[in-house]
């Protein structure tokens, strides 16, 4: 069967499962937390993944809920449509943002989580000018509980190494910079403890050491066959990354479990697919909805996605591949560096930047084919991607399929029209192969 | 002598096609689709056969294709309708580089190879605009059968602009032309008018490369060739078998399987 793994697992492996466990593990401790934070004498903040600083946060024992990880949970458990249509009852248009929509409804639900219980009522909130909807939740959090809310504005066209000079990234990293010192001075009057920055040093220590772990794990689907599928494991890792435990023992320890797990899959020859014969990169928003359907589509034609764009943008640690490493010994200045590298999509110019990580996905991770993937809620990372299209399929003449659903909101995804636009692209790939093998094609 | 079949299991018709060796057709049975597949696509492999005198276990090998073609269980194996239609259309008019499938409910572009190969494909969105079942709401609302739809629609001179693009909402829109007194053949030309700027749309994405072939159940609608034609201002390929490239390209890959010694 396509995707079991049972005869290839049995070479005794150690590891294997470990980036799920170590991801269920994370989230099954930071519910703990969270759902006991008051009664701790802790404090709570909202959060947008724009601006994850959980070793800020953490310096203050905050515990922090953020927005689209939620959304992503509930998603993945198909549990989202009730949050979605709460926010739709109360006004929000169908094709606003659905991560948005789901915690909207969740509050309005009272932030009654149905995995995690009754969430505690936040202490303050932190929006990113990332995009729209990452100022808008902040600014709800603010409107329905009278809470402190800021909103970081990250530099959003600059690209490290790319466009992009050592003046620039030094105005960009004082004015982010600024703006922690400002979410420092409110995280003292939420919590009423002093910033303690030896407990920062400590969680952007591990956070350095994670991030490459990370790069290893990423690097490791250049071997073929793939150990794994970026669609499952690597999402799962992105999990991982943003979890609002970055930078803890216990979040350390689950990136060095995620790092073996794969590199013994690749020493024991272990792959998502039994022959893999396709090899495609991913750019766009997943359907978290659908995503196990999704990627059975693919694995039934032994097609496994080794690199996913998005996975390397959000899961935070991009800089890292190109040489960024933190100084714990300047911890809040590390994190405002951090986060002025981290690649974030260029809203000036997402055609380029778009091509160019997934030509470098292509070339890096021997890829035979891309699927963009465009959702129907987000409109500007969705923009581009039929310009992208264009431009692998004639510039640089690499089959590439669009297809279209949403990231959260399942309404948007009918299987059997996804199967048949997937079929018929993985079909034509095959008789391209065969074709090739005749020598009919170059 | 080999023999293979195709049968094309679309969400209206399910169509049958019976090759010989030679890749000529030796049957052709189309029935409509209705709520059980597999009957359907059984009647129509009988149907087919009984036009050839042949026996099922003389078939070397069927390819289902179309929505139903998990469905045709009696099939070796399934191929997308996408490849079959650009297979069917290279068989029919040999130098196609550009397929445009109007079927029951959805609509496709392809861009073939010299060997009737897909190169590249799009298909129309979720919806049901710029499909038969477009054509389908507005013969209901105008009262004027589907078969007579095209001849009517020739009739038009003056083409309303119809602005929608929902299968649903059309039909407001419509009555609001009807009420205007507007001309049915006028409004219909309009609606023609419109799916075919859809398939426009859905053929640019793809790049259109002459010759264009037209397949599908609607190539039957006299009037959506002409407003294909004005809008793509170039002419099209339509074959009196146009409807049946799905199964023509179906039975096409079956002959080769059985050919490579696949199958019974």
């Amino acid at each position: 069967m396509p995707g079991d793994q049972s005869s290839q697992a049995s070479a005794n492996p150690s590891y294997q499962g470990a980036t799920r466990q170590g991801s269920k593990a994370l989230f099954q401790e930071w519910s703990q937390e969270v759902v006991h934070a008051k009664e701790q004498g802790r404090s709570v903040a909202h959060c947008a993944l724009g601006c994850h600083i959980p070793e800020l946060l953490g310096a203050f024992d905050i515990v922090s809920i953020v927005y689209e990880l939620n959304a992503t949970q509930l998603a993945a458990k198909k549990l989202a449509g009730k949050y979605i249509s709460l926010a739709e009852d109360q006004g929000y248009p169908l094709d606003s943002c659905s991560y948005g929509k789901c915690h909207v409804g969740l509050q309005q639900s009272g932030m009654e989580h149905p995995t995690f219980g009754k969430l505690p009522t936040p202490d303050m909130a932190i929006g990113a000018t990332r995009c729209a909807c990452h100022v808008n939740l902040a600014e709800v959090s603010r409107s329905q509980y009278g809470i402190p809310s800021l909103v970081v504005d990250l530099p959003n066209n600059r690209v490290m190494g790319r466009a992009t000079t050592e003046e620039a990234y030094q105005a960009d990293r004082r004015y982010v910079l600024a703006q922690l010192e400002a979410i420092k001075e409110v995280c003292e009057k939420v919590t009423g403890k002093k910033f303690d920055p030896d407990k920062m040093s400590e969680l952007i220590d591990r956070t350095d050491k994670g991030a490459l772990l990370y790069c290893r794990f990423v690097e490791l689907n250049r071997h073929r066959p793939a150990p794994y599928d970026t669609l499952l494991e690597g999402l799962n890792l992105m999990a991982i990354t943003n979890s609002p435990l970055r930078g803890t023992k216990l979040w350390l320890s689950v990136m060095e479990n995620a790092v073996k797990e794969m590199e013994e899959r690749v020493r024991l020859g272990i792959s998502p697919v039994p022959n893999e014969a396709f090899r495609l990169v991913f750019d766009g928003v997943p359907c978290y909805s659908q995503i196990s359907t999704f990627t059975k589509l693919f694995h039934k034609w032994n097609a496994v996605f080794p690199y996913a764009c998005y996975v390397s943008m959000v899961g935070g640690f991009g800089q890292w591949e190109t040489g960024f490493r933190s100084d714990p010994a300047r911890p809040l200045e590390s994190l405002a560096e951090m986060l002025v590298a981290n690649r974030r999509p260029n809203m000036l110019d997402p055609y380029s930047d778009k091509l160019y990580h997934v030509l470098r996905g292509v070339e890096e991770y021997h890829c035979d084919g891309v699927v963009l993937h465009s959702v129907k809620s987000c409109r500007p990372e969705s923009t581009a991607l039929a310009d992208v299209r264009e431009a692998l399929m004639h510039d640089h003449h690499i089959p590439t399929v669009l297809l279209e659903s949403d990231l959260v909101d399942a309404r948007y995804f009918s299987e059997a029209q996804m199967k048949q636009r997937v079929d018929a692209f993985l079909e034509s790939m095959g008789q391209r192969s065969e074709r090739r093998a005749k020598g009919a094609v170059s | 002598m080999i023999y293979a079949a195709g049968i094309d299991v679309g969400s209206t018709q399910t169509k049958g096609v019976i090759l010989d060796g030679e890749k000529r057709i030796l049957a052709q049975a189309l029935i409509p689709t209705g709520a059980h597949i597999t009957r359907a696509a059984e009647k129509v492999y009988r149907l087919a056969l009984k036009q050839t005198g042949l026996k099922a276990e003389e078939i070397s090998y069927v390819v289902g294709t179309g929505y139903g073609r998990y469905k045709v269980t009696f099939g070796n194996t399934q191929v997308t309708e996408i490849s079959c239609h650009a297979r069917g259309a290279h068989y029919l008019f040999p130098k196609t580089r550009s397929v445009l499938d109007i079927g029951g409910q959805d609509s496709k572009a392809v861009r073939g190879g010299s060997e009737g190969e897909v190169v590249d494909f799009c298909m129309n969105d979720k919806c049901a605009a710029g499909t038969g079942r477009f054509l389908a709401a507005a013969a209901r609302i105008l009262d004027i059968p589907l078969d007579d739809l095209g001849a009517v629609t020739l009739k038009g001179e003056e083409p309303v602009h119809i602005t929608t693009t929902c299968t649903v909402f059309v039909e407001s829109e419509l009555i609001s032309f009807m009420a205007q007194g507007k001309k049915t053949e006028d409004i219909l030309m309009g609606m023609h008018l419109a799916i075919a700027s859809r398939c426009l749309n859905l053929l640019q994405k793809v790049g259109i490369e002459e010759e264009l072939t037209f397949t599908g159940g609607v190539t039957k609608n006299i009037g959506m060739v002409r407003a294909l034609e004005d809008v793509l201002e170039m002419k099209i390929n339509v074959h009196p078998d146009s409807h049946f490239a799905g199964a023509i390209g179906a039975a096409l890959f079956a002959l080769e399987k059985a050919q490579n010694g696949g199958g019974n």
